[in-house]
């Protein structure tokens, strides 16, 4: 790791002052669990002069459900206080399931919501210091023609990453929006939002997070009555694992028929991937295999796979139907 | 020069040669005239410690009908980098009555990949998957089913009885698919199925190692030899053994190694340290013990032969008495005690050892994950010195398989020429969540051979058992390792789109 | 609901770590560094060489690093004597030999920086011991031999004494959840757990 400079800003304010402009971008990164970033940095990916750290910064890290049930969950809350909250578990298990099948103990202790969200990607290209690829500003998408095993299938090109975030789908899938401060002002958009894909914005970012902002809160609007949700990762590796893919699903079912859906794709796509076909679809259709089976096939009817990841076309539907049986029995 | 280990953590390989990372520490070491700690990186672990040899092989089978195999063609080519590979040799273990209807030939291809180097058996694992795999395959098409065609093609009955254990304990009897892959799968959207395979190794001793037994006047009991521990398992057994043979408990023995000044020692590979080793130590704690009770014996007034050393005493060697004890005894040495050295003895090592391992796995045809249920493996050892570390060493071996079985994989980026995921997220070997219910079994009944090695053949069969359980549950023959996901989901499309699958 | 896990800034004190080795000042101005924890809370700089003081199974350590240097180096090769428990092999939080426990809660020492461990207690295996007793989850490892080579034992000692502080009841589920970021290359799994169990009994019908 390359020398840097610690600064702890003691306040939101000394925080949003020390932002870097556009330009300072890859010199002053912000910090929370470290628990990526550092490993960025031992790689020399990034090679800060400044880590700018949140820790200090008080009471962002809470987890509130108010009495209507929306919950804002702060920026600097651990996984694992996530993955532990019982009321949450109870009313949005999607998200304690997410955050629980997120890394190992020792990371979701220190690892936060807000880096989770704001994590790079775990293509392998990217990740070697040695492949300059287009995400560290290359020319080329090195996966499309080689080892793409782990790519995306769904939104690729020009780069084929998938977003690695395990929150973020589940996230998504409960309508979350998260609130971005930056001297000044502060700004709310959906989740769903605040992720890009390659092509619509810079291929070297996953998020429309400007250089003077800093990611505060997510909030979640409490669930509609009957709602219920899940989140099913499937792993490589029972033990610690990225997700080959995962769903997120939530459905409200009256008397055998599905009212509302929301069905959002991890490990898929470069961003949390909402299958919006396949929600409309679902609504009014009979609670029933079939129409799971129907619904998996309308999700991922606009994939296009690479060379070596045809396999997520199947394992995905097999997943979503799962998922919504999961829900119903 | 002296080179002291005195912890280096497990020993699996590449240990034989100094390596450039070895010649890197010696030099500057000499350069500084200080001591050198290297610490690699986790990528040049991958890229420069050496790996395990790769192999393309393939095999072309026929068999009677009752099983026999009557025709086998092996090609094989080792791909072991700038090195020449490994490659254990063909048919593995498995014969053909008649000779002629045999043929094999083994190359290396060379590429610009750092020179393999031994790893854990090496050259075995890669000949078992080739034989172990269409062995099977011929079980299945011949109708005689996994465990029989294994036998019909072994001579040697000690495999027929690891088998049969290995089958046993595994619950092949009462297993519902034999003959063919499960046919429906069961509520849970999941296959059963158990496969099996067998290894073989030499593990025997050499005329290697010289080692030291003292006693001092305090009661000290000091085993002295140079050879480096690959764990915990050397420093206990040779303790244990000086220990055994003065009656003392084994926290009364200090075993001294890990130092080459502390003399001449075996190279530790190919399993051969125990067989090389144990007999030493037993020569000289033989040989220590001996000039101990002449000494005691004139002192007194008695024969030697009249003197044993047993639960801490010194006893009269027939009736048992005691006469003195360990200290007294002791207390009578000059300053210098009592030592003696020791040397290999032939006839306390053996050479040669078989093993079967069975593996029960469940797929999930939903996902294509491969979940190992259970484990057995049966393995002779000769005389097993340390019945706990022999079982840790067997399920090792089983676990090694099953890590590289399911998720072990270099992967090699030959445009760029980079290695993609030398690092421990990327290069997954197994953890916590993927252990079965392992039963290492030890086979004693060839207990008599003496001393012989048997970490290595514990790392040879599992994964070949793994792919032929693989089968035996959902039909998906896999040829290649590790079996991931994604190719136990493609070999079941393919299936699918053959009509084969339910 | 389980009891919230302390926040961590509340362990962080200002007045204990920081003495005014190079780089260290108030954002504002020339403030001296001891003056600067004083006034009211700024932005803290850190940077070049500082000394900070750690502490370590329950001794106070002082060590000079840099803000880049990790926990785990700290420990291994900044405390004097060394504290050699926690192991170093992935360097990235991926094999578990370097947790150790931080307030309590297991952490990959190899991911945290040393400079943000000031006032927090750290404990490594070495510090579950006693008065020189082995502690009942470390007397279990060795009445089941539940080590091969070793390397990778510290970090389950930790990872399984936390879990089992938590829960002595968890079941071999819970225990392998919860050291599913520990591995162990030698195999050693099998005997690992069953130690654990087995302290968790004695855990739970002891005090
Ligand atoms: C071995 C290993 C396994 C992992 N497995 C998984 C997994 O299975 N699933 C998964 O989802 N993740 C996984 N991760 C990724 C990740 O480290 C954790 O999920 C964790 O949440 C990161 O949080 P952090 O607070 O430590 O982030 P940091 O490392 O502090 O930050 C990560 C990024 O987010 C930025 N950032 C942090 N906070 C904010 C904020 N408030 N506003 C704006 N930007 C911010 C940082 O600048 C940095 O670029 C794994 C990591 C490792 C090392
Ligand atoms: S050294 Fe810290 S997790 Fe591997
Ligand atoms: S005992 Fe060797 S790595 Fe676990």
């Amino acid at each position: 790791m390359k020398a840097f400079e610690l600064l702890r800003p003691a306040s939101l304010e000394q925080a949003l002052e020390l932002l870097p402009k556009p330009a300072d971008r890859e010199r002053v990164r912000v910090v929370a669990g470290g628990q990526d970033l550092y490993t960025e940095m031992k790689d020399r990916l990034i090679e800060p002069d400044q880590l700018l750290d949140l820790k200090r910064l008080a009471g962002f890290d809470r987890l509130e459900i108010d009495g209507a049930g929306n919950v804002t969950l702060g920026a600097l809350l651990t996984l694992s206080r996530v993955a532990e909250h019982a009321g949450l578990r109870a009313s949005l298990p999607l998200v304690g399931e997410a955050a629980l099948s997120i890394a190992s103990t020792q990371i979701r202790n220190v690892g936060t919501v807000g880096g989770n969200l704001n994590q790079r990607p775990r293509c392998w290209y990217y990740r070697h210091p040695g492949a300059h690829c287009l995400k560290k500003g290359g020319s080329e998408c090195f996966s499309k023609e080689g080892f793409n095993k782990y790519n995306a299938i769904l939104g690729g090109g020009p780069s084929y990453i998938v977003h690695p975030s395990d929150l973020a789908p589940a996230l998504v899938a409960a309508g979350a929006e998260v609130v971005l401060a930056k001297k000044g002002s502060s700004r709310t958009l959906p989740l769903e939002q605040y992720y890009t894909l390659p092509r619509d914005g810079d291929p070297l970012r996953e998020t429309v997070l400007g250089s003077d902002e800093i990611l505060t809160h997510v909030r979640i609007p409490a669930p509609a009555a009957g709602w219920k949700s899940t989140y099913l990762k499937f792993k490589e590796r029972g033990s610690f694992d990225f997700a080959l893919a995962s769903v997120a699903a939530g459905l409200v079912v009256e008397a055998g028929v599905v009212r509302s859906a929301r069905l959002v794709l991890g490990g898929v796509a470069p961003i949390p991937w909402r299958a919006k076909a396949a929600e409309e679809f679902l609504a009014g259709k009979p609670a029933q295999p079939a129409t799971w089976r129907e619904a998996a096939a309308i999700a991922l009817s606009k994939a296009e796979p690479l060379s070596d990841n045809e396999y997520k076309v199947a394992l995905s539907q097999n997943l979503i139907e799962r998922a919504f049986t999961r829900l119903t029995t | 020069m002296t080179t002291i280990v005195d912890y280096m953590g497990g020993g699996f390989g590449a240990k034989f040669g100094l390596g450039v990372e070895g010649q890197a520490a010696c030099e500057a070491a000499l350069e500084l005239k200080r001591p050198v700690h290297l610490m690699l990186t986790r990528e040049d672990e991958f890229l420069t410690a050496g790996n395990r040899s790769g192999a393309v092989i393939q095999v072309r089978a026929g068999v009677a009908k009752d099983g026999t195999l009557t025709a086998l063609q092996g090609e094989i080519q080792r791909l072991g980098g700038v090195g020449g590979g490994s490659f254990s040799g063909f048919p593995y273990i498995y014969k053909l009555r008649d000779e002629k209807g045999l043929h094999s030939s083994i190359r290396s291809v060379y590429t610009h990949f750092d020179a393999a180097r031994a790893m854990r058996a090496p050259g075995h694992v890669q000949a078992s998957f080739a034989i172990e795999s269409a062995l099977d395959e011929l079980g299945y098409l011949a109708g005689v089913g996994a465990l029989d065609i294994r036998k019909q093609n072994l001579t040697d009955q000690v495999y027929h009885r690891q088998l049969d254990r290995a089958a046993k304990e595994i619950g092949w009897e009462a297993h519902p698919n034999k003959l063919a892959p499960q046919e429906r799968p069961d509520a849970a959207g999941t296959k059963t199925g158990i496969g099996f395979a067998i290894s073989t190794w030499g593990g025997g001793g050499h005329e290697e190692c010289r080692v030291r037994v003292a006693v001092g006047r305090d009661g000290s009991l000091t085993a002295t030899v140079g050879t480096q521990d690959l764990g915990n398992g050397t420093r206990t057994y040779v303790a244990a053994i000086a220990a055994e043979e003065f009656g003392l408990p084994l926290e009364a023995a200090t075993a001294r190694i890990g130092n080459t000044s502390y003399g001449r020692a075996n190279a530790s590979g190919g399993s051969t340290t125990a067989a090389s080793l144990a007999p030493a130590v037993k020569d000289a704690a033989f040989n220590a013990a001996k000039a101990l009770r002449e000494h005691l014996a004139k002192g007194l007034g008695r024969g030697a032969a009249e003197l044993a050393f047993r639960g801490g005493s010194v006893v009269e060697s027939s009736g048992g008495k005691a006469l003195m004890t360990w200290k007294e005894a002791c207390a009578t040495l000059g300053s210098a005690g009592i030592s003696a050295d020791g040397e290999w003895r032939s006839e306390l090592a053996g050479n040669g050892v078989h093993g079967a391992q069975a593996a029960k796995v469940q797929v999930d045809l939903s996902t294509g994950r491969v979940r190992v249920l259970k484990m057995v493996g049966v393995q002779d050892c000769g005389l097993p010195l340390n019945r706990t570390a022999v079982e840790s060493q067997l399920n090792g071996g089983m676990i090694q398989a099953l890590s590289y079985a399911l998720h072990e994989e270099r992967v090699l980026e030959t445009g760029l020429g980079l290695m993609l995921n030398a690092n421990f997220v990327d290069y997954k070997i197994a953890g916590c969540q993927e252990m079965p219910e392992l039963v290492p079994l030890i086979d004693e009944e060839d207990i008599g051979r003496g001393v012989i090695g048997m970490a290595e053949p514990a790392i040879v069969p599992g994964h070949s058992a793994i792919a032929n359980a693989i089968f035996n549950a959902c039909g998906v023959r896999l040829r290649s390792l590790p079996f991931t996901p994604d190719k136990v989901l493609d070999g079941l499309a393919l299936l699918a789109a053959n009509g084969g699958a339910k | 609901m389980p009891p919230e896990s302390p926040d961590p800034r509340q362990h962080v004190s200002r007045r204990s770590f920081l003495k005014g080795a190079g780089g260290v000042a108030a954002a504002g101005g020339a403030l001296g560094a001891a003056k600067a924890f004083a006034a009211a809370p700024t932005t803290e700089r850190l940077s070049g060489t500082v000394e900070i003081e750690l502490l370590v199974n329950g001794e106070p350590r002082k060590v000079k690093v840099e803000p880049r240097t990790t926990l785990l180096n700290a420990l291994r090769n900044h405390c004097e004597p060394p504290v050699t428990g926690p192991k170093l092999v992935c360097d990235r939080g991926s094999c578990g030999a370097c947790t150790v426990l931080l307030e309590g809660q297991p952490v990959y020492s190899c991911m945290q920086l040393a400079v943000d461990c000031t006032g927090r207690a750290v404990t490594t295996v070495e510090g579950l011991a006693v008065d020189g007793k082995l502690s009942t989850v470390q007397e279990a490892f060795v009445a089941h031999d539940a080590l091969m080579c070793g390397f990778c034992t510290p970090g389950f000692v930790v990872s399984i004494s936390a879990c089992l502080q938590k829960n002595p009841k968890a079941t071999r589920e819970e225990l392998q959840q919860a050291c599913s970021g520990n591995f162990c290359r030698c195999g050693t799994y099998p005997r690992v757990f069953e130690a654990a169990l087995d302290a968790g009994r004695k855990l739970q019908g002891g005090r």
